[in-house]
């Protein structure tokens, strides 16, 4: 069994990834709110152009101007929720992954 | 692992973990470590296993500062380095320390920093991890640039290994993978294992891992061990001597 790693500091994983987002051609912007306290980041792909830029922050707005309507329906889920599907388990090796691992096995050794 | 890393450009940061326990991981480190400082590279190997150390005994070091005391007391790693031979460092850690092998967030993201303000000075950086998934497995492999995965021709380690680096994948976007087998009988071996595994990280996870070299079951690295020197230095025509150079000049 992992564990993801728990935290209850927000601002020390935004730094986190801000620190990882040096070894990929990303751009990480920080968000600070009121104080310069750390609210989030926007991650950028390297080498987008201005308006591919806008387009993509167009969309953010967007969806934030439109979080107060969804939310009650949907639940309260953050607009950009971590999606559901990457639980704690879509790690596990599965059946077929290992069929495939020991067909290979037996092969050798026959 | 394409280009070898010299002088003044920042240290290439290594990973070295297997899933299974008792594969070849310190073994390899430490000689590859003694293979790059031979080829003039400088060199800092980091024991991984922050709870359960193995290095120093491994290489035969008596060791009272370590790691620990960096990450409890804010101690400078610097100060904690020990010299195997021109170009090689070891920073060593603790044994029995089960807190060491559960870092709080806030630690790891101290020794993070603290290393990244450390390393500097060498070309390569090794991090012999220690064996199973847990926090500071995934934590070093997530911070190193380079995940060197090792494994043997049996089932459990290949489904370990296989395991390990679906996890790196899926949860930290690692993409490259450099697989060394251990403990073969042959390079026909070592080569099958290796396009064995690889045609299911192909088909299931869409990657391509690179090959970095096999090495043969020798008994000079189990007499190495008990002589606690690497054996590159000690039996440097064997067998696995022979392969580690080959693997070293691939890194
Ligand atoms: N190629 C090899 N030929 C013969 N013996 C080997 C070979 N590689 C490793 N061994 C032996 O296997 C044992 C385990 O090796 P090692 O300690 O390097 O593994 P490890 O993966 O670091 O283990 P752990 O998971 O406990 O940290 C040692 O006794 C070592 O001498
Ligand atoms: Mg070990």
């Amino acid at each position: 069994m992992t564990s993801y790693i728990s935290c209850n500091d927000p601002e020390a994983f935004f730094r986190i990834i801000e620190k990882q987002a040096r070894h990929y051609p990303v751009e990480a912007t920080r968000i600070t709110g009121k104080e310069e306290n750390l609210c989030g980041l926007f991650l950028f792909r390297k080498g987008l152009s201005r308006p591919e830029r806008q387009k993509a922050l167009g969309r953010v707005l967007k969806m934030a101007a439109a979080e107060p309507e969804r939310a009650p329906e949907e639940g309260d889920d953050p607009i950009c929720h971590v999606p559901k599907t990457l639980g704690e388990d879509s790690c596990q090796v599965t059946t077929e992954e290992r069929a495939q691992l020991f067909s290979f096995l037996k092969r050798e050794s026959n | 692992m394409n280009k070898s890393n010299t002088g003044n450009a920042s240290p290439k940061i290594i990973c070295i973990s297997s899933g299974k326990g008792g594969v070849g991981k310190t073994s390899i480190a430490i000689n590859l470590a003694a293979a790059l400082a031979k080829n003039s590279r400088k060199v800092l190997l980091i024991d991984g296993d922050l709870g359960l150390a193995n290095v120093d005994v491994a290489l035969g070091i008596n060791v009272r500062h370590t790691i620990r005391e960096t990450v409890e007391q804010g101690r400078d790693p610097l100060s904690l380095l020990i010299e195997i031979m021109p170009g090689f460092h070891v920073l060593p850690a603790s044994s029995g320390v089960p807190e060491m092998a559960n870092l709080s967030h806030e630690e790891q993201v101290f020794l993070a920093n603290t290393l990244e303000d450390t390393i500097d000075q060498f070309d390569y950086v090794l991090v012999d991890s220690a064996a199973g998934i847990g926090e500071s497995v995934l934590w070093f492999n997530d911070w190193s640039q380079e995940n060197i995965i090792i494994l043997s021709p049996d089932p459990t380690s290949m489904t370990d290994a296989y395991a390990l680096i679906k996890i790196l994948h899926s949860r930290y976007g690692k993409k490259r993978f450099n697989l060394v087998i251990n403990s073969v009988k042959s390079k026909k071996e070592g080569r099958e294992v290796f396009e064995g595994i690889k045609a299911v990280l192909k088909r299931f996870l869409k990657i391509e891992p690179d090959f970095l070299g096999s090495l043969p079951v020798d008994n000079h690295v189990v007499k190495a061990i008990r002589n606690q020197k690497p054996f590159l230095i000690t039996y440097p025509d064997s067998r696995a001597s022979i392969a580690i150079t080959e693997i070293a000049d691939r890194i």
